[in-house]
């Protein structure tokens, strides 16, 4: 059912798909004022629609449309597995408060703007929401660097995706902040986790497939993303800020630029 | 045409709710199952005179665990008989769960070589010593009880000659949505200092029944 809501929608984990531009040739009325306003310039296109990947991305749900399935098949990897499961633990958390709601299978469809849809992990209603990000190794320290510089600009620029995800999730909440949390356990909290799942129904209660869970039992523990417990990272890195007001008016203008496209697309 | 489509549904694994219908018998049949893989006093342990390094439970401790745990059983002999040089017998030791206060059985077997004069062969049948046979069937019959009294766990012997075995240990019980809502108002109405924005929230969380949020509630309040 919540897979549906997402069937032909652009959803908060995608959106950054349609930021870039594309660019097409000028025609000759333009190059001529561009020449005389650059003489040194050799450009001879100019910024316009969607980038190949934003193309590519509204081919997808046109697809789905058409379809009327996901243009992909689910796949359920292991660190797609981990993040699931450790959504839940940090949720559990109590440096998380009491405040946020786990929002994490609710899918989210806007009511005036067609096609956008989404999923936040976590919801402060009226107040923010916040995503979290369980990510490998190496992705878990470069997010948590670029965190605890606190730099919204650098966020947007060096992980991209997760800050459309933001702006994308705020809007769909209506909601003017967003918080991006990054978590990986330390190795005392691991072995705590695989404990609770041999020994409690913590996947049962969330919903989580017990059977796709083997391999924390099973694997070597070297194989799974843990901080040593002294390490000179923290576990827990966050952000809270506030969602840019002209990003939320340009995405929102590029979903419906991007769902324009997909109407005539479909419905020709 | 369109219900001759195949539905493909996902199959979902069951949860341990949906697969027992009496959760309280569960965790009462869980507990006894502790009881009965703890290892037993090693004092109690022998070795075996003759197979160097074989540990076993002398039948007097079998027979008093059986007695002071389940406190009614019975022994019944259901085959007995020669098997090449020796006998064997075969019992069903029957025993009351104390969980579920039904009669339930565990089967065993027991075998055993009868004695033939010193120096011959084992297979020589026309040396066997006088009184082998009563000696056998009996000593065949100690070791079939013994044989279904492993069944039982750690604490009858079942592990003494196995490595690496793991330890007995007890499911944490599950509480239900029912009884951790009950937690948390226990936990709103008691002297445990709640900040005031942390106790909206908790309200909120039990009115809105915000059931993912219970353990952690829980967690941090108890």
């Amino acid at each position: 059912m919540e897979a549906e809501k997402r069937t032909g929608n652009f959803t908060s984990s995608e959106v950054y798909k349609l930021i870039p531009t594309g660019s097409v040739p000028m025609s000759k009325d333009e190059l001529v004022e561009f020449k005389k306003e650059n003489p040194g310039s050799k450009k001879r296109n100019k910024d316009s629609g969607f980038s190949e990947l934003g193309k590519t991305y509204i081919k997808e749900k046109r697809n789905e449309i058409l379809m009327g399935r996901s243009s992909s098949v689910e796949v359920n990897t292991k660190p797609l597995k981990w993040g699931s499961l450790m959504e839940v633990v940090l949720f559990q958390k109590k440096e998380l408060g009491l405040n946020y709601r786990m929002a994490h299978k609710l899918t989210i469809v806007h009511d005036k703007i067609k096609h956008f849809s989404g999923t936040p992990d976590l919801i402060e209603l009226g107040v923010k929401i916040g995503e979290i990000k369980c990510f490998y190794p190496n992705n878990f320290c470069n997010l948590s660097l670029c965190l605890l510089e606190n730099d919204v600009e650098l966020f947007k620029k060096d992980f991209s995706k997760e800050y459309w995800q933001c702006v994308s999730n705020s809007i769909l909440c209506d909601v003017d902040r967003a918080e991006i949390i990054v978590y990986m356990p330390y190795y005392d909290e691991l072995i705590d986790i695989i404990g609770q799942v041999q020994e409690t129904n913590i996947l049962e209660a969330n919903n989580l497939n017990p059977t796709d869970y083997w391999f924390l039992q099973n694997d070597d523990i070297n194989t799974l993303p843990f901080l040593p417990n002294d390490s000179k990272m923290s576990n827990i890195n966050r952000m809270e800020f506030e969602v840019p007001k002209a990003d939320k008016e340009f995405l929102i203008s590029r979903i419906k630029d991007a769902g324009e496209l997909l109407t005539a697309t479909v419905f020709v | 045409m369109a219900n001759d489509k195949v539905a493909i549904k996902k199959q979902q694994l069951p949860t341990l709710q949906e697969l027992v219908k009496d959760i309280d018998l569960y965790q009462e049949q869980d507990k006894l199952n502790f009881l009965l893989n703890q290892e037993p006093p090693k004092t109690w342990v022998k070795e075996h005179p003759f197979v160097k390094g074989h540990k076993y439970l002398p039948i007097d401790k079998i027979e008093y665990l059986m007695r002071k745990i389940f406190k009614e059983y019975r022994i019944e002999i259901l085959r007995e008989g020669t098997s090449f040089n020796g006998v064997f017998v075969t019992v069903r030791l029957h025993y009351k769960n104390l969980a579920s206060n039904d009669w339930s059985y565990h089967d065993g077997v027991g075998a055993i070589h009868l004695q033939v004069k010193k120096g011959s062969s084992p297979s020589d049948l026309a040396n066997i010593n006088n009184g082998a046979l009563s000696i056998a069937y009996p000593l065949a019959k100690t070791l079939a009880i013994k044989d279904a009294a492993d069944m039982f766990g750690k604490l009858f012997g079942a592990d003494l000659n196995r490595r690496d075995t793991l330890p007995a240990s007890m499911d944490k019980p599950n509480l239900t949505n029912e009884e951790k809502e009950e937690k948390i108002k226990e936990i709103l109405d008691s002297d445990i200092k709640i900040e005031e924005t942390d106790r909206m929230s908790i309200e909120r969380i039990l009115d809105e029944k915000e059931i993912l949020a219970y353990d952690k509630v829980i967690k941090i309040y108890s």
